[in-house]
Order: C-alpha cells, then structure tokens, then sequence
C-alpha cells in the first residue's frame, strides 16, 4: 500500500515536468505561427463606395472556401469590362499557394467595416502579411486584400498556467503528508487534485486528443474540491453538494463531443461527434452554473461551521469559505459569459476566480493536514508533558486540545466519575456546549474529560489526547498504588524491627531477672555448701562444690555476653556517646569518637539503638578483618540527618554480601528511612550512614 | 560488721542475707528497692550498705543513684554497688564523691565468697573495692596500653591492684613479695603515672581510675548532645 502511494506520487512528479516542459514548447511556437487571424481589407479609395467591397466580400469567401465558386458565378459578378483580367484562377492559385505553403489557413468571419474601406477579418497561420488583389480589364489594380496576422490571446496566460500548476502542487504536497501521516482516505483524492489540476494546462498542447483533455479532465476538480473542502471544515460531505459538483464535472466533460473547435484559433477538439454550437454554449453554462451552486453551497457550509469551530481551526474553515466564495463567483461568471456569443470565453476575470478558487482548494487542504500534524505535535508535546511530569495533567490536557474549559475528571473505582472537588460527573449534568469524553483503559474506567463540545467534530484528536491522558490516569493511578504498598511495606519493616528491639530488650530483662539472678542465687548456695562442707573437713565435697560455683560463674558469664549482646543496658541508661564509649573500650584497636549532636541530644530510641548497631558492626568488623591500627567513629547532624561514619586504617576488602552483618544492618538502617554505604580500598574501610534526627 | 541489703531479687536478698549471717555479719535490714532506705540507713547506721546497680521502678540504675546520695547523706556508711554488667563508666561515677568507702563490684563476686567477704570488710573499714573487671577493661584499652609503655610487668600487676583497693600490704601479700618491694614498686608507679605520691589507699584508687580513664580522654573529643 504505501509503496503504492509512492508510485503514484512519483507519477504525479512526472506528470508535472512533463507538463512545465509541453507547456514551454507549446508557448513558444505560438509566439510566430497559429493564432494570427486579423484580416484588413483594404479599397482604393477613387472606387467607392461601389459593388468593389461586396465583390471583395465575395473573394473572400471564396478564398476562404466557405463559398463554393463557379466560372459563371464569377462572369455573372464581375462582368466583362469591369473586371477583365481578374484572374480568379490567379487568386486561388495565389491562395493555394499560400495555403500549400502554409498549411492551413482560412478566414472565419468579418467583424468590422467601415464606409470606405473594407475591413474584414481572417484567419492566418502565417505571420507574413499576404496581399491579394483583383486586376481590371486595363490591368490595373483597383482592390488588394491585405492579409495581416496579428497575435491573438494566448490560450492561456502565465499567471493562469502558474495557478493551475499552484494547484497541482499543493495537491500533491497534501497528497505526500497525508501517506506520510498514513491517511489513505484523503491521499488518492489529493493525488487525483494534482492530476486534474495539472492536466489544466494541456491545452497549451496543439495536439486533439491532449487539447481536449486539458479541457475537459480539470473538471474533475469541481467534485474533489466540494469534498476537500467540506472535510477539512469538519463538515459531513452533503450528498446532493457532492452530485451537483458530480453533475457540473458530467457537463463539462460531455461538452466536447458537440463541437469541432472550442474557440478560435484553437485546436480542434478530439471526439467531436457534431458541431453544434449552442448545444457546446448550453452544456458550458449548465457545467458553470451548477459548479457555481456547488461551491456557494460549500461556501455556506464552510462559513456556518466556522463559529462552531475550535479557535485554532477558524482561519482553516475561513479559507474554505473562501475558496468556495470565489470559485461560485467566477463560475457563475463564467456561465453568464458563455450564454453571450460575444464574450471572449477565455481568461478575463471569472475565468481568473475560478482558478483562484482552485488553486485555494489544495492550500485549505494543505492547512487541515498541517491542522492535524499540529494537533499531534500537540499530543506529542502533551505526551512529552505528562511524561516529565512538569505540567498538571488538566492543564497539558486543555492544551493539547486547545480547549481551555477542558477538566479532566477521575474515576477512584472505576465505576463513576468525580471531579476535583468530589461531584459525580455524567453527560447529562454537564453544561450546554459541554461534552463529556469517558476514558478506559482496557475496560476499566480511569477518568474523563469534560470538554467543548465543539470537539467532537475531531474524534481522532479527541480519542488520541484522551488515550494519552488515560495513560497519564492510569500511571498515576499505579504510582499511588505502588507508593501505598511501598509505604505498608516500610511499616512493616519498622514494625519487625521494632517488635524484634522488644522482644531483645524483654529477652535481656528476663535473662537479667530470671536466669542471671538464679544463677548468682545457686551460686551463693554452692558457696555456702562449700563453706559447709569445708568446716566438716568434707574437702572432696568442698573441691566439687567449689567446681560446681565455677560452672555457674562461667555460665553467668556466657548469659552476660548474650545479654550484652541483645541490648547494651548501658545505651538505654547513659545514652549513645557512653553506650559507643563502651564500645570502644571493648575494642582491640584504639577507636577514636567524635559525636556531636548539636542540639539533637534526646535521640528516639529506635534511631539511638539503630545508630548503635551500626557502629556497634562497623567495630567488629575492623576488630575481626581489618588488621587496623585505628578506627574512627565519628557522628554529626546536619539539615534534619544524622551522619554516622565508621572507618579504619585497615586492609579494606568489606563487602555488604549476602548474609553478612553489614546486610543484616542495610535492612535495619532502611526500616528507620536511613541508608547505609560501605566504600573500601586498600586504604581501608569506611562504613557511613544516615538517618533521620528529631 | 552491720549491713543492709538492697536486691529486687528475692533469691538473691535472702541467700545473700544467710549467706552474710553465717559469716557473722549482722543483715540489719533488707530492701526490694530504694523506698525508705536512706531512712533506715539514717536511723540504723550500717557499716555498708549492699546494693544492686538495677532496680524497680525502672530498672535502669537506680542502685547507683541510690549508694550517691546515701554517702552524700550519711558519710560514715560505706557503699558496695552489685552489678550484673561491668561498665568502668559506672565505676567513675561512683567514685566522683571519693573512693574511700566505695565498692563496685560484679554481682556474682559472691559465688567467690572470700574475696568478697574481704572487699567488703576493706568498704567497710573505708577503703575501696574496685571490680578487677574494671580494672582490668581500663588497662586493656588500647589507648591505655600505650600510656603504660613505661611500666614493667610487675609495676601493671601492683598498679591493678592498687586500682581494685588493696592496700601495699595486701598488694604484697597477693604478689608474695616484700612489703618495702611493693611500696617501691607503687612509688614508682606514682611518679612514672605523674600521679602525687599519696599515701591513702581510697584517694590512690581515685586516682588511678581517673588517670586510666582520662588516659583515653585525652586521644578523644567526646561531645554528649
């Protein structure tokens, strides 16, 4: 298909430089050869007024060959005495020669005489002044027909050549975006335009058959322009617009058959089936006239639906109008002068609107494709705006659509509709002027906008802004969803964490309460057997009960490690710097803290005991890899986080793997809205992280 | 010797009690927390009063806030704090009203009957008690370690010992070497410590403590909102 549509417009490229060229050749003959038709006769003016100029008339005729002559018809008119020696013979043999020199040449009519002279007009091919003339019996020469070829008007003028090829192009330039925008409807229109357009200017050509068509085949611009132009003003082709322009172009198609020549010094028409010439005037008018009802009719149209139009569309709709304007008054111009026999029948100004008219038709074209191609850089754009997420949907909508009226309205459940204020929205409630356009996605109801109702009229436009803003709905209504479920997921992390900081602090309190103060107690117990035993001099009883008190000790000792480990009492008692003081204390490599909290001393418990473990990990991690000689905790508060740094002087080599301590802390870190980076080189390690403070 | 005792731990209070019984150590009174025990401390005069570091209502250091004001109150009663952690910072705590009369140590010390029968006959008689525990953390810190460079292995023994309370003659009689060895030996720790040569036992262990935690102050900015 769309190769297709190349083809044809590359023909159509040939076709126009084809005609440019036979337009060019053509003119230029004309300027020495053809069109000449002035005939002047001349009398000698010691001979009038006398039968000399009937006489001559006659000559004429004969010399034409529109009167058939005889010997005695001659000797009856000129009679012995008066024009002995008036060789008719020698005339025609004169003419004869001129015609086998020159080819065709004939005298059409006598347009003017006046009282002493005889003026008659002729036809010649030749541009070469001919002298014919009759000898009296005394050889003198009493009349001479002097034959003068004048340039008559050419068939057509420049300007006219160049509207019709305006024409064409304009056609064809509207048939290439459109197979670009890949609009097959209108493409073989516009292509069909550029061809009939074009063909306008054949009749440059001397040749029948592509005279006639360049007379005949531009009538087929009457149908595809009230079509052009009734699309491109959003209106339903009218049928009867259509098949009176149909009719107009039948006319002026069938017009040709009835006439050998349509004017004079033009080609003879191809096809003629007769020559009869008010038949030829009748069907002329009846094409121009209807033509011209055609395309007031266009013209009404396109001027009603302007008002209704989009802004952005009037000057489109006002053009058409236009178009239609003009082209009615130079046809019906046109139709007036072909009913006068007089009239010239070529150029003059109706034949120049209705070429204007013509040529308007493919620029409204062209402006609608143009319209269209705005109004997708405008969904373009609008999608462009929606994806940077700069602009408010309502806002990007109303402007792609060049509707500023335009709300878009949303659907929470996918049932009803609801503005921004929490009204339900249905077509029925809406405002006059106002439409409403639903969007789904699937099947699913996302929103709707609530519109001009003006824009109806481009539902590819309406439906294209509408599936994007859709899309736009349908993100939005996504990232909410995700963001929602992103934020439970976030609670429930903090929640774990903060159900497992419980269930630690109650592990190390039951272990401090229960196991620990139970072990101290059996201890003293053992102790005071111990005692017992040794003042009964029960030594080996005192030995194993004295063992015993060290299986507990050790066993206090290991609950301690454990406890300590749960939850440092000494965090929740003295607070993050002591509680990291300890820490290092503990350490085996010199630590040195730095923590200033401005004035964000009063930590929450859940960042406290975060911010611990992390440095709490970092520390035990230099202590078992790092094989340092120093490392730096150090913690600060800056613009609402608290930065918490760990480094050493070490090997480096951490990695935050799967499993390891510092991916335990990442998840801790992340479930009180922190985050956490290690960076390690062979320079050594740096743990850091932040954390929201107050 | 009198005593009160302070434990939420029933266990504890009561084996503690027995315990102290059986030594000859009269228990005058016994506590579950802090409430009324300055008063009975007023009114009965104990030698020492025993406390745990954790008790209701918060369970966080209620015994150390409690053994504080009971030396501010009553100086002629001897404090000895019992704790299940051993935190050195608690240890300095204690000792900024002075060392004489002060013990902290680690709770289950009483499964090690004797020394702590001894630690807390030395709270007693006004001297101190420092838990080796501490002592030992304040020595192993990295940063102490190199401020003690200039001490010999012998000199480290005798100086945890004097951190924990002993006197030069207990010191020597744990080190089994000659008392004039272990003055000696504690002179030059003095003066190698710029330490001013003292001859009281419970400002010695103040001393000592402050300068082992203060050797690590000195290498540290700590700044506590």
């Amino acid at each position: 298909m769309r190769s297709g549509r190349l083809i044809a417009l590359a023909f159509c490229l040939a076709f126009a430089i084809a005609m440019a060229a036979s337009a060019i050749s053509v003119s230029r003959g004309s300027d020495a050869l053809g069109v000449g038709e002035l005939l002047r006769v001349e009398t000698l003016p010691a001979e009038s007024p006398s039968p000399l100029d009937d006489h001559l008339r006659y000559a004429f005729e004969v010399f034409n060959g529109s009167r058939p002559w005889t010997q005695a018809d001659l000797d009856e008119r000129f009679s012995p005495g008066f024009a002995e020696g008036f060789g008719v013979d020698r005339l025609t043999e004169a003419s004869d020669a001129a015609i086998a020199e020159r080819g065709t040449t004939r005298f059409v009519r006598v347009l003017e005489r006046d009282p002493g002279s005889i003026r008659a007009l002729g036809v010649a091919e030749d541009g070469t002044p001919m002298v014919v003339w009759i000898q009296t019996p005394k050889n003198e020469r009493i009349g001479s027909l002097l034959l003068e070829v004048v340039p008559s008007p050419p068939r057509l003028e420049v300007w006219e050549s160049a509207l019709l090829i305006l024409a064409g192009a304009g056609f064809a330039a509207a048939a290439a975006v459109t197979t670009r925008l890949d609009r097959d409807s209108r493409t073989w229109l516009f292509v069909l335009g550029s061809v009939a357009a074009l063909c306008g200017v054949l009749v440059l050509n001397d040749g029948a058959l592509l005279y006639t068509l360049g007379r005949v085949v531009p009538a087929l611009l009457v149908p595809i322009a009230a079509v052009v132009l009734l699309d491109s003003v959003d209106a339903r082709p009218g049928r009867w617009v259509t098949l009176v322009a149909a009719a107009a172009m039948v006319l002026s198609g069938v017009a040709p058959l009835f006439r050998d020549a349509a004017l004079v010094g033009h080609p003879q028409l191809w096809g003629s089936i007769t020559d009869n010439e008010s038949a030829y005037r009748a069907l002329l008018v009846g094409a121009s006239a209807l033509t011209g009802v055609a395309m007031g009719a266009v013209a009404v149209i396109a001027a009603r639906n302007a008002g209704r139009a989009l802004k952005g569309r009037r000057p489109t709709v006002w053009l058409a109008a236009l178009a239609g304007m003009i082209w009615s008054f130079g046809a019906i111009g046109s139709a007036i002068d072909y009913t006068n026999s007089a009239g010239t029948w070529a150029g003059g100004p109706f034949s120049a609107c209705t070429l204007v008219g013509a040529a308007l038709v493919p620029a409204v074209a062209f402006a609608r494709v143009l319209g269209n191609q705005w109004d997708s850089a405008g969904i373009a754009a609008l999608v462009v705006d929606l994806e940077s997420q700069d602009a408010e949907l309502g806002i990007a909508v109303a402007r792609a659509l060049d509707d500023p009226s335009l709300v878009v309205v949303t659907s929470p459940d996918g049932q009803v509709l609801l503005d921004d204020d929490g009204n339900l929205i249905e077509s029925a409630s809406l405002a006059t002027g106002q439409a409403l356009t639903e969007i789904r996605a699937t099947t699913r109801l996302v929103g709707g906008l609530v519109h001009d109702a003006a824009l109806r009229n481009d539902p590819e436009r309406l439906k294209a802004v509408a599936s994007a803003a859709g899309l736009a709905l349908e993100v939005d209504r996504l990232n909410r969803q995700v963001s929602a479920q992103l934020d439970d997921a976030n609670a429930s992390r903090t929640r774990i964490v903060q159900a497992a900081d419980t269930a630690r602090r109650q592990v190390e309190r039951d272990l401090h309460d229960g196991a620990q103060q139970r072990l101290v107690a059996l201890g003293l117990q053992l102790q005071r057997a111990r005692r017992m035993a040794r003042s009964r001099d029960e030594s080996e009883l005192a030995h194993l009960l004295e063992n015993a008190t060290s299986e507990v000790r050790q066993s206090i000792d290991d609950i301690r490690a454990v406890s300590r480990g749960l939850q440092p009492a000494l965090l929740a008692e003295r607070g993050l710097g002591p509680a990291v003081d300890a820490l290092a204390e503990r350490s085996p490599i010199p630590v040195r803290i730095d923590i200033s909290l401005g004035g964000h001393g009063d930590l929450d418990a859940e960042i406290a005991t975060t911010m611990y473990f992390v440095i709490a990990e970092a520390l035990a991690n230099v202590a078992k890899h790092a094989n340092a000689t120093q490392a730096d905790v150090g913690v600060s508060c800056a613009n609402g986080r608290l930065n918490i740094r760990v480094s050493d002087d070490g090997r480096g080599g951490a990695r935050a793997s799967a499993g390891s301590g510092l991916e335990g802390l990442a998840d801790r870190v992340a479930a009180a809205s922190g985050t956490i980076n290690v960076s390690s080189n062979d320079r050594g390690t740096t743990v850091e992280a932040t954390l929201p403070c107050g | 010797m009198r005593v009160i005792l302070v434990d939420d731990s029933a266990l504890i209070r009561e084996g503690l009690a027995l315990l102290l019984a059986e030594e000859g150590i009269e228990v005058v009174a016994i506590f579950p927390d802090a409430t009324g025990v300055l008063d009975a401390v007023k009114r009965d005069q104990p030698d020492v009063l025993v406390v745990d570091v954790r008790m209701p209502p918060t369970f966080e250091t209620e015994g150390l806030e409690l053994a504080l004001q009971c030396r501010r109150a009553n100086p002629e009663t001897s404090v000895l704090v019992l704790s299940q952690h051993i935190e050195t910072r608690y240890a300095v705590e204690l000792l900024q009203e002075g060392a004489a009369g002060v013990g902290y140590l680690l709770k289950d010390r009483v499964t090690q009957i004797d020394d702590f029968l001894a630690a807390l006959q030395r709270v007693a008689d006004g001297g101190s008690a420092i838990d080796p525990l501490v002592v030992a953390r304040l020595l192993q810190r990295p940063t102490t370690n190199k401020a003690l460079d200039r001490l010999t292995a012998r000199e480290i023994e005798v100086l945890s010992l004097m951190a924990e309370g002993h006197t030069n003659a207990a010191i020597a009689a744990q080190l089994s070497i000659n008392p004039r060895t272990a003055e000696t030996h504690v002179s030059h720790i003095l003066s190698k410590l710029d330490l001013p040569p003292d001859e009281a036992t419970d400002r010695r262990v103040s001393a000592v403590i402050l300068w082992l935690r203060q050797s690590e102050r000195d290498v540290r900015n700590l700044t506590e909102g």
